[in-house]
């Protein structure tokens, strides 16, 4: 067995991972990431991992990230590669990094839903490693809402079937995504969910707030 | 020149300008958690950051200054239209705060290069400052963190500078007609 399947069998092995919280929610919902393996290669996280591509797009100023950045996201093939992008946009000595993070994963295709469904399945219920993953959760939830190569269907699939997760930042950007997915087809759809997250049914209430507020802003 | 439909209270939520604002990536960082204390040391580490603990921030003072410190800010942005999260303090707090204030034009918008200001905040100024304003906005009920919204405020602020010529749009361009634009 080679190790992408044995990467496999273990993102479709969830441990007590609830997501199915409200009826929006179905498992269908959870992104086969079969249909992925064989294209993008399985995740080897080394902490000294290195891409002089990536860093060189993060060094650099912003009109020439702006002509780099579909060359970088071509080269963007695996969940270690899109996990370095999600290091870099938290780098204090880059400037912009977030957005230049969120812009450059908005180039990407598929790998970007099976690598949001892999940082979830990661997902920590504590300790301190919980904010760094949710913070990274949140840039790719970004960048996954802006990369037009995908069907808005697809995102909006992969992107809901986060919404079962209880944290604040991951909540608003999910929120934040579902709203900049809106279009003429699927307005309904994108109502029904924020509403959702504006009712009782959340017990936080600045998700609460966070999502009658982008309930406003739907056109 | 059309006449603005929207003002500093629109997009702060309060007109209390001159005020200043610091970008930050999301609004959500400034409010990390319901407890106070988690609260300020989240905002801390997420928003100031910087390496050198410099940072930008913009003096809007008429609406203006307003639309052209976004045009400025999403001009790095594929969409120029994306929302802004910013955190805003007013004139005076800079002085309560200890913040000093140095100009330092950056910037394509030629009018918000003169906006643009640069101050040092070591980590336990940040601190301070995070603390004090979010007591601040317990006491008084203003909501600190707060955006441009993309459908809002974004599309006409685009939509107005693009038609005049604004520097941010056009970066060919000699002058930037926001220099010589007086808005009401």
């Amino acid at each position: 067995m080679n190790s992408s399947v044995l990467e496999i069998q273990r993102i479709r092995t969830p441990q007590n991972r609830s997501i199915g919280t409200s009826s929006l929610i179905n498992s269908e919902q959870i992104v086969n990431l079969e249909a992925t393996s064989s294209v993008y290669t399985t995740r080897n996280l080394s902490p000294a991992q290195k891409d002089p591509l990536i860093e060189n797009y993060f060094r650099s100023g912003f009109q020439e990230r702006i002509s780099s950045r579909r060359r970088v996201a071509l080269r963007l093939k695996s969940f270690d590669s899109v996990f370095l992008v999600l290091e870099w946009s938290q780098r204090g000595d880059v400037d912009d990094a977030y957005d230049a993070a969120v812009d450059l994963l908005a180039e990407c295709e598929e790998v970007l839903i099976g690598a949001l469904q892999y940082l979830y399945l990661e997902y920590p219920r504590e300790g301190r490693d919980r904010a760094r993953l949710e913070i990274k959760l949140d840039v790719l939830i970004s960048g996954l809402a802006r990369a037009s190569r995908l069907s808005c269907e697809s995102r909006l699939r992969a992107i809901t079937a986060l919404m079962g997760c209880e944290s604040r930042i991951v909540k608003t950007a999910i929120i934040d995504a579902i709203a900049k997915l809106e279009h003429k087809r699927n307005k309904k759809q994108v109502r029904g969910i924020l509403e959702w997250f504006a009712s009782p049914n959340q017990f936080d209430t600045y998700v609460r707030e966070y999502a009658k507020e982008a309930l406003e802003d739907l056109e | 020149m059309t006449s603005h439909q929207i003002s500093i209270s629109d997009v702060v939520g309060v007109d209390r300008s001159p005020l200043y604002i610091h970008k930050i990536d999301r609004p959500s960082y400034w409010k990390f958690s319901d407890d106070f204390e988690r609260r300020v040391d989240d905002a801390v580490s997420h928003i100031f950051k910087d390496s050198e603990h410099l940072y930008s921030f913009w003096r809007i003072a008429s609406s203006m200054d307003l639309y052209c410190v976004a045009a400025s800010l999403n001009a790095k942005r594929d969409s120029p239209e994306e929302d802004i999260p910013f955190i805003w303090l007013t004139d005076l707090e800079m002085g309560e705060f200890g913040l000093e204030p140095a100009p330092s034009e950056e910037g394509v918008c030629l009018h918000a290069t003169s906006l643009h200001v640069d101050i040092l905040i070591p980590p336990e100024q940040a601190r301070a400052l995070c603390h004090g304003l979010m007591l601040k906005e317990l006491k008084f009920s203003e909501e600190r963190s707060r955006k441009y919204r993309e459908k809002k405020h974004m599309k006409e602020i685009v939509a107005l500078l693009k038609a005049e010529g604004c520097k941010a749009y056009q970066t060919n361009l000699e002058f930037c007609s926001c220099q010589s634009i007086d808005l009401k």
